[in-house]
């Protein structure tokens, strides 16, 4: 005669399950907890690197830098898909003096509007704001008026070599940021007033949430025949690549202690769930239950009980991470005045990815299943007398 | 019939050594319902473990039914438990999260008795232990009599070859004990069924066809 399959010993784990309702229940909710906690932990480090990449690049470069581009060639042209926008920036290298004080600058020409629109900077503004399009207007940060001693309104001059030129420039918006090259080598005017319009500019291409950079840097050479060169966020900012990387790194040992830690929990709890009924495991070997259908019904009953903790505890996740961006994230910006990686704004938005979506279910999963191993293991070994005898 | 020829089993202790069961031969005829006396700690339970495979002796053999069991590989071991023994252990034993239905089937799913057959089977025996209403309760709403007759009806639904109880009725009073014991009989003798039953209980040994008396793990009578 054929003894019962599969169905038959999930019915009973499922029964088990079932009717050791608060076991079940108590041992569910620490499964819940620690995949919900471990979701929503993997999605806040997500978060971090992406607030902190978000005010680098967001803040005025962008995530791509494109050099060298000839006049001949519109923004519009690079906008490919993927792309939210393209600014153009002109760069002319010079003196910036008020009476007696001079300093070797860089003019900026932008246009005010695109600028508005797509960089942060606007939100750094002190006094005024950026310069008007036809007006020669200038746009310095705080740290050059503290250093030139001047107020909004004052009167600043351009000069030149190539293309010589000298322009007088009236100071129209203040900003301050921490981003030293923002800070003390740069000043910004309307790309209407520069003294030359045929020289080459560069891009500042700024990408959809989610775009990978590569995708776009490849798009760019299929479409210029690498005719200019393009530089990533990752290649002008080696530092913040390595930050994030390193953030991902210590994230992850976290993540995993934190594992290590919710898994030898859940594993010894399992040994307790199951050895509490170890008699009736017992009973059952003595009525001629074999030792690979124990150890079915041993991995049924951890098993089912981690498919369901485990898919409420995913949804809970989820949940608390949705629930975070709905709310308006994080607000860390008391902790992140100080740190040019969040000079724009110190929210953190957790981000789901597949990775903490899958890696703490499936690890809590694969941690039950070894914890159910022990037992299954004793039961295998000792003889049905002894397991009544235990208790 | 079901054989030992010179079994012992040794016990290490924090009191030594306990010889539980010490150069024990019997013979037992099929189909008869034999009682095991003895007080407390003479080997009554390690005997009916050894006999039905849920401990294996030191030395000697057990052979039930031209089947030489401790000489069976473990999965080999099951596979006889399941089809020919029924056991009725002190407490009832049934498994806590099966409803008496659901324990009563257990073997019958065991043995791959299934649908309308192993349904038929249990409302037969929930009959003839006169339970038929509690099929949907659970262990723990039955009292101890019902209980013990719930575990005879689960010993003895595959029909087995043998049931050994060992001390069923020591939870119970006088009357239920007999009663559930002299259910025992009655359900094996349709059956076919050898059933040894350990126990200390004098009254018992009035209805048994063998009764064999131990103490101190060795056999020191046997009356037919």
């Amino acid at each position: 005669m054929k003894s019962e399959g599969f169905g038959f010993w999930a019915r009973i784990a499922l029964l088990f399950l079932v009717r050791s309702g608060r076991s079940t229940a108590s041992l569910s909710i620490m499964m819940i907890s620690a995949v919900a906690a471990l979701i929503f932990l993997s999605a806040l480090a997500v978060g971090v690197n992406d607030a902190m990449l978000r005010n680098t690049v967001g803040l005025f470069s962008g995530h791509i830098t494109g050099y060298g581009i000839s006049p001949s060639v519109q923004p519009e042209d690079f906008k490919v898909k993927g792309v939210e926008g393209v600014l153009k920036r002109v760069y002319i290298p010079g003196i910036l003096s008020h009476g007696r004080l001079d300093r070797p600058m860089t003019l900026c020409g932008i246009d005010p509007r695109s600028e508005t629109n797509l960089t942060a900077l606007r939100k750094k503004m002190v006094s005024g704001g950026y310069p008007q399009n036809g007006r020669a207007e200038l746009m310095i940060s705080k740290t050059l008026a503290q250093e030139f001693d001047v107020q909004m309104g004052a009167a600043l001059v351009f000069v030149s070599e190539q293309p010589r030129t000298a322009l007088k420039l009236t100071v129209s918006g203040i900003y301050q940021t921490q981003i030293d090259p923002l800070r003390r080598d740069i000043v910004f005017c309307p790309l209407n007033v520069m003294p030359a319009r045929d020289l080459p500019w560069s891009a500042a291409v700024f990408l959809q949430r989610g775009r990978a950079v590569q995708e776009i840097l490849d798009a760019y050479g299929q479409k210029w025949s690498h005719q200019y060169r393009f530089e990533s966020w990752e290649t002008r900012m080696p530092d913040l690549r390595q930050l994030i990387d390193l953030e991902y790194i210590s994230m992850g040992i976290v993540i995993i202690l934190v594992f290590g830690v919710v898994a030898v929990g859940i594993a010894c709890a399992f040994v307790i769930f199951i050895l509490k009924n170890i008699r009736e495991y017992g009973i059952m070997k003595a009525m001629g239950v074999t030792q690979r259908e124990m150890s079915l019904l041993i991995v049924m009953k951890v098993g089912l009980m981690n498919v369901m903790a485990c898919g409420v505890g995913l949804l809970m996740g989820v949940a608390a991470v949705w629930a975070v961006i709905g709310s308006g994230g994080i607000d860390l910006t008391a902790f992140t005045s100080y740190n040019r990686y969040f000079s724009v704004s110190g929210v953190i938005y957790p981000r789901l990815t597949a990775f903490s979506l899958w890696a703490p279910p499936v690890t809590a999963f694969l941690f039950s299943l070894i914890s159910a191993l022990w037992p299954a293991a004793l039961l295998a070994r000792r003889q049905p007398a002894d397991i009544i005898r235990m208790i | 019939m079901i054989q030992l020829e010179a079994v012992t089993k040794v016990f290490q202790s924090g009191r030594g050594e306990i010889r539980a069961l010490d150069n024990v031969s019997l013979s037992v005829e099929a189909s008869r319902f034999v009682a095991v006396m003895g007080k407390s700690g003479s080997g009554k339970s390690t005997l009916l473990n050894c006999i039905g495979g849920l401990e294996s002796p030191d030395k000697g053999t057990v052979t039930c039914f031209g089947t030489p069991i401790n000489s069976l590989t473990a999965r080999e071991l099951s596979l006889f438990q399941r089809r020919h023994v029924g056991f009725v252990f002190q407490q009832g034993n049934l498994l806590s999260y099966l409803s008496v239905a659901q324990n009563i089937g257990f073997p019958l799913s065991l043995n791959g008795i299934g649908g309308s057959r192993r349904s038929k089977r249990i409302d037969e025996l929930l009959d003839r232990i006169g339970l038929p209403a509690v099929a949907k309760a659970l262990p723990h709403e039955l009292s101890s009599g019902e209980t013990q007759r719930v575990a005879i009806a689960r010993a003895i639904a595959h029909n087995p070859k043998m049931v050994l109880a060992d001390e069923p009725t020591a939870n119970l009073d006088t009357a239920t004990g007999q009663q559930a014991v002299g259910l025992m009989r009655d359900m094996g003798r349709d059956h076919g069924c050898t059933i040894i039953l350990a126990t200390h209980d004098n009254e018992i040994t009035e209805i048994a066809d063998t009764v064999f008396g131990l103490k101190d793990g060795r056999i020191y009578k046997e009356e037919d």
